[in-house]
């Protein structure tokens, strides 16, 4: 009972890392580890064979229904991985060490960094193409002068908007009490 | 064994999640592209030219030569007989910036440039007068989208026996 619990302890972190040397996706120390290990030890090289048939079914069949969902695949493999690494710092940059080497994570990564930009420049285009009057239609009208906002602190005083297309010009003009009796400025008849 | 089972399938996923991320990634790229050529037509900063004008109705008429170029474009608006350029200052601002100009009889004007793209600016523009020991008065507070050339004046505060006119331009 006592050799077989040996055993297992043993082949335990070498049998967590069979997927991952199936695949060859070990980095090369750990896959001649492996290897070797392999050879010397019929338990898992048996567990090795089953894996290999099983993955060749799953191939074969690709149910995706049965098939579970990656997050959990990450989740197992990293609490697999949790016995033999110190935690802190170290265990966290060896676990992003280890990731980064893996093709599949260096991929998620950079689609995620393009999706984030993407989304930044789509999102604040959006807002700058909400703001801004497509073109033609708000020019075209002359009583469009395309004034977002305005207003006036001085008390009692009111503002008009002109613009003149074919001058390219906006006034915006400010009548006050003061301005708006003999002494109030004359704009050109024709337009003001 | 159903742990094995369930790592062989897990195994699986992966792989087929990775032939997805990759093609994700591809579409991604491309709409990266179109994103990089839409960032392109944004304009990111501006020159304001902000000019400081007395106008009025009466005596002969005389224009200012420094207003040579915007003569016709007040002409074709006012009726004012004379035009003094009082002041002409110029700077440059980055979007979401603000860029304060200060002309003579403690007037100040505050252009904030919001941003802009295809060929448009978006301007906050806030004209005062600082009055000592006093509230400014505040002649404008407004945001207005300026085309690429386009004159915008302010104008109504009465100085001098005539009124101020204010020429903003933004390249």
């Amino acid at each position: 009972m006592n050799r077989e619990r040996q055993d297992i302890d043993r082949c335990e972190p070498f049998r967590s890392r069979l997927g991952a040397w199936l695949d060859r996706e070990l980095p090369a120390g750990e896959q001649r580890e492996m290897d070797s290990h392999l050879s010397a030890c019929p338990g898992c090289r048996k567990v090795a064979e089953e894996y290999r048939t099983m993955a060749g079914w799953v191939r074969r069949s690709r149910g995706l229904e049965s098939v579970v969902p990656p997050v959990e695949v990450f989740w197992q493999r990293l609490w697999s991985s949790l016995p033999e690494r110190k935690k802190g710092w170290g265990f966290l940059r060896q676990t992003l060490q280890q990731w980064a080497r893996q093709p599949r994570y260096q991929l998620a990564l950079a689609g995620a960094i393009v999706l984030v930009i993407l989304a930044t420049v789509f999102l604040s285009d959006r807002r700058a193409a909400v703001e801004v009057p497509s073109g033609d239609a708000t020019v075209a009208v002359d009583y469009e002068p395309m004034v977002e906002s305005i207003e006036t602190g001085v008390p009692g005083a009111s503002v008009m908007v002109y613009h003149s297309e074919k001058e390219n010009l906006t006034v915006v003009w400010l009548f006050t009490e003061n301005t708006s009796g003999g002494s109030l400025p004359t704009p050109s008849e024709r337009h003001i | 064994m159903m742990i094995r089972k369930l790592t062989v399938q897990m195994e699986s996923a992966f792989k087929v999640a990775s032939v997805r991320g990759t093609r994700v990634f591809l579409i991604a790229c491309f709409f990266a592209a179109l994103a990089a050529e839409a960032q392109a037509q944004r304009i990111l900063g501006t020159n304001v030219t902000a000019r400081l004008i007395q106008a009025k109705e009466e005596g002969p008429e005389k224009v200012d030569p420094a207003l040579a170029d915007i003569e016709s474009k007040l002409k074709s608006v006012f009726k004012y007989k004379q035009y003094e350029q009082l002041s002409n200052q110029q700077g440059s601002v980055s979007a979401g910036s603000t860029l304060k100009f200060r002309f003579p009889d403690n007037l100040v004007l505050e252009c904030t440039f919001l941003g802009g793209a295809h060929g448009q600016l978006e301007l906050a523009l806030r004209w005062t007068r600082r009055v000592p020991k006093e509230r400014p008065i505040e002649y404008f507070n407004m945001r207005k989208m300026l085309k690429q050339g386009e004159s915008l004046v302010l104008g109504g505060p009465p100085s001098n026996g005539g009124v101020l006119l204010l020429a903003v331009t933004a390249q």
